[in-house]
């Protein structure tokens, strides 16, 4: 997604600490998220997908727990 | 192709060197994955150059259309969703669906489509042109149940489907076939509302990613393949020819062995388009022939050639095809129902191509006749195309003549065409491979450009001799630089060599240009070899990258040429013409 991104700032990596990571940025993220876990974000998810460690929570959410 | 790849693929190629090309995507919709999966896609298919994909307004296809328009690149896909045709159509505006206000829907539709398209064929001037259909479902907007076809969507599929058949004329503007995409993409599973609502771009990843495929297959269209080479037991017929007796054999409906009708169907059809069909058979050559005489086989004998029937290994009698042929091995398909044959010719020719004939599928022969048909599928058929297998034929049977005395008494005659572009040319350029001057290919885009450059000049031979026409078989480009005369590329089909056209091609075009030296681009590729020979035995040394040819010592090394030389006066006049409107223009 972010192919200048150095791996270990992977982790704190966010709208506001990666430049690229703009609108589109996001919602190819989405896809490529679906698509790896076989999940959908939904409305209401797209706002809160924001940083790495906030994507990481929604994703251990719906695919650890689906139905929480 | 998964969306990751896609992204992957679309950043990595961006650092390649080069030229981009590049491709405008003209939609109403936001563009997203079809962006990224139309650049992967595209650039997969030149794996030796960045590709851009650029986009334009959200909403405005026919203005996205125009803009590509004033801003020529090197390709235009267009893709057009109902929602283009009128908003209401779509998902994302609510205009009412009130039944009396269907028609105005279908006749404004129809008004945007003829817009459309005179905007899709003024662009398909210039640049290769892709339109993809709407591929989404109709909204609910009609009176009846979704089972029941309403009149006024009936209207509106006629409607669409009369424009695309259109454009489908003109051979710059290729419509994505939607039946190729139903088999990939179903149609009920195509939409993602969710995501249309959310940022207006209307595509489930799976549909965009075989949206964007075919739209860059049609604007970078794989090279066909030449020849095929066919296994006859079980293959072209159900039986041994050589056990069961040649009576026996059976392709027929009523005794289930149909599908070897339809592969002797599609052979046909393939021969019809220029394809070489020759038969590579663990036979006995006089059980062989009788075989191939019976008055019901649905090809006609003199389609196959050669004809290898023996005991020997079938990678033997596919290496003396490909001689009789003299095409290299990527350019070949190999079909045999024996899994041990196609490994062994696999293992002598890796670069070609060994299906499978399912002798005891009939679901399977289906998928082999859609292989064989994008193998070998095009768009048009030249007359060189048509001449191909007669001409190779011919050479066959007089290969062992004197090459002086079959020369001197060929009647050879060479016409010369000056400045007359046409597909055959292009086409030439872009399959040669043997005697070409550097291997470099040429787009639509550049090819279309290509005459308003006052400076370039275009020569194309075509010959014939007392064996019958060989076509349009060598094309030089050149230009006239202020260091003097410079050829950028010039190719000759391999069905031309040994009779010295090459020669006589270069004293044409010193006449012509009336030059002392011409200089030439030429770069060895690992294909070229016919080209270095040729250079080397005329300019006493191996050439290594651009050289210079003089006149007087090319002259004094030429070997005697017997072809008489007819410049094309038809070409000659409309040459004419061109100058004197480039003259009249810049003085203007």
């Amino acid at each position: 997604m972010f192919p200048d991104l150095p791996a270990d700032q992977i982790p704190r990596a966010s709208v506001s600490a990666v430049a690229q990571w703009d609108s589109l940025a996001t919602l190819n993220l989405v896809g490529v998220l679906e698509e790896e876990f076989q999940i959908r974000f939904g409305a209401d998810d797209l706002p809160s997908l924001l940083s790495f460690e906030l994507i990481r929570d929604r994703l251990s959410e719906r695919v650890y727990a689906p139905n929480a | 192709m998964r969306l990751a790849d896609a992204l992957r693929q679309a950043n990595q190629q961006a650092s390649r060197p080069g030229n981009a090309l590049r491709v405008h995507l003209a939609c109403g919709i936001t563009p997203l994955h079809l962006q990224t999966f139309l650049t992967a896609h595209l650039a997969n298919r030149v794996p030796e150059q960045p590709v851009t994909v650029e986009t334009g307004a959200f909403g405005d296809l026919l203005g996205n259309i125009e803009r590509a328009r004033r801003d020529p690149a090197d390709g235009i896909a267009a893709v057009i969703e109902w929602s283009d045709l009128d908003p209401r159509l779509g998902f994302r505006t609510t205009g009412g669906w009130p039944p009396d206000g269907l028609a105005d829907i279908v006749s404004g539709a129809a008004s945007r489509l003829n817009a459309l398209k005179s905007a899709i064929l003024a662009v398909g001037d210039r640049v290769p042109v892709s339109v993809s259909l709407p591929t989404l479902p109709l909204p609910p907007c009609f009176r009846p149940p979704t089972t029941h076809a309403e009149s006024h969507a009936l209207v509106l599929r006629e409607a669409v489907w009369a424009f695309a058949a259109s454009l489908a004329d003109n051979p710059s503007i290729r419509v994505v076939d939607p039946q190729s995409l139903d088999a990939e993409s179903p149609p009920g599973q195509r939409l993602d509302l969710a995501r249309d609502l959310q940022c207006g771009f209307p595509y489930r990843v799976e549909h965009a990613n075989a949206l964007a495929e075919r739209l860059a297959a049609l604007l970078r269209p794989a090279t066909a393949k030449k020849g095929l080479i066919t296994d006859l037991d079980h293959t072209l017929w159900r039986g041994i020819a050589g056990e069961d007796g040649v009576d026996a054999l059976s392709w027929h409906l009523d005794s289930g062995d149909h599908a070897f009708a339809l592969y002797q169907q599609m052979l046909a059809s393939l021969a019809d388009l220029g394809i070489l069909i020759g038969v590579a058979s663990r036979n006995d050559p006089i059980v062989v022939e009788q075989a191939l005489a019976r008055e019901d086989l649905l090809v006609p004998r003199d389609t196959f050639f050669p004809i290898e029937a023996g005991w020997g290994s079938k990678s033997e009698s596919v290496a003396r095809i490909l001689d009789a042929w003299n095409i290299g091995p990527q350019d070949v398909v190999f079909v045999d129902d024996s899994a041990m044959e196609r490994a062994e010719v696999a293992a002598a020719f890796p670069n070609l191509e060994c299906l499978a004939f399912p002798s005891d599928d009939d679901e399977s022969v289906l998928t082999l006749l859609n292989t064989l048909r994008d193998r070998f599928g095009k768009t048009s058929v030249s007359p060189e195309d048509r001449l191909r297998r007669t001409s190779l034929q011919a050479a066959s049977a007089r290969s062992a003549a004197c090459p002086e005395e079959f020369l001197a008494a060929a009647n050879a005659e060479l016409r010369m065409s000056w400045n007359a572009p046409d597909a055959r040319c292009l086409d030439l350029i872009n399959k040669t491979n043997q005697f070409n001057l550097n291997g470099r290919r040429l787009d639509e885009g550049e090819w279309r450009r290509r005459p308003a450059d006052p400076t370039a000049f275009l020569m194309a031979v075509s010959y014939r001799d007392k064996f019958g026409p060989l076509g349009k078989i060598a094309v030089v480009l050149g230009r006239q630089a202020e260091t003097g005369t410079v050829l950028d590329s010039w190719v000759m089909s391999c069905r031309a060599f040994a009779r010295r056209i090459e020669h006589q091609t270069l004293t044409a075009l010193f006449e012509r240009l009336e030059t002392d030296a011409i200089r030439l681009a030429f770069e060895p590729t690992n294909r070229n070899g016919p080209m270095q020979e040729f250079l080397t035995a005329v300019t006493g040394q191996a050439p290594t990258g651009e050289l210079t040819i003089p006149r007087e010592s090319f002259e004094a090394r030429c070997p005697r040429c017997y072809g008489k030389v007819i410049w094309d006066e038809r070409t000659e006049r409309a040459a004419d013409t061109l100058l004197l409107d480039r003259v009249s223009g810049s003085a203007g």
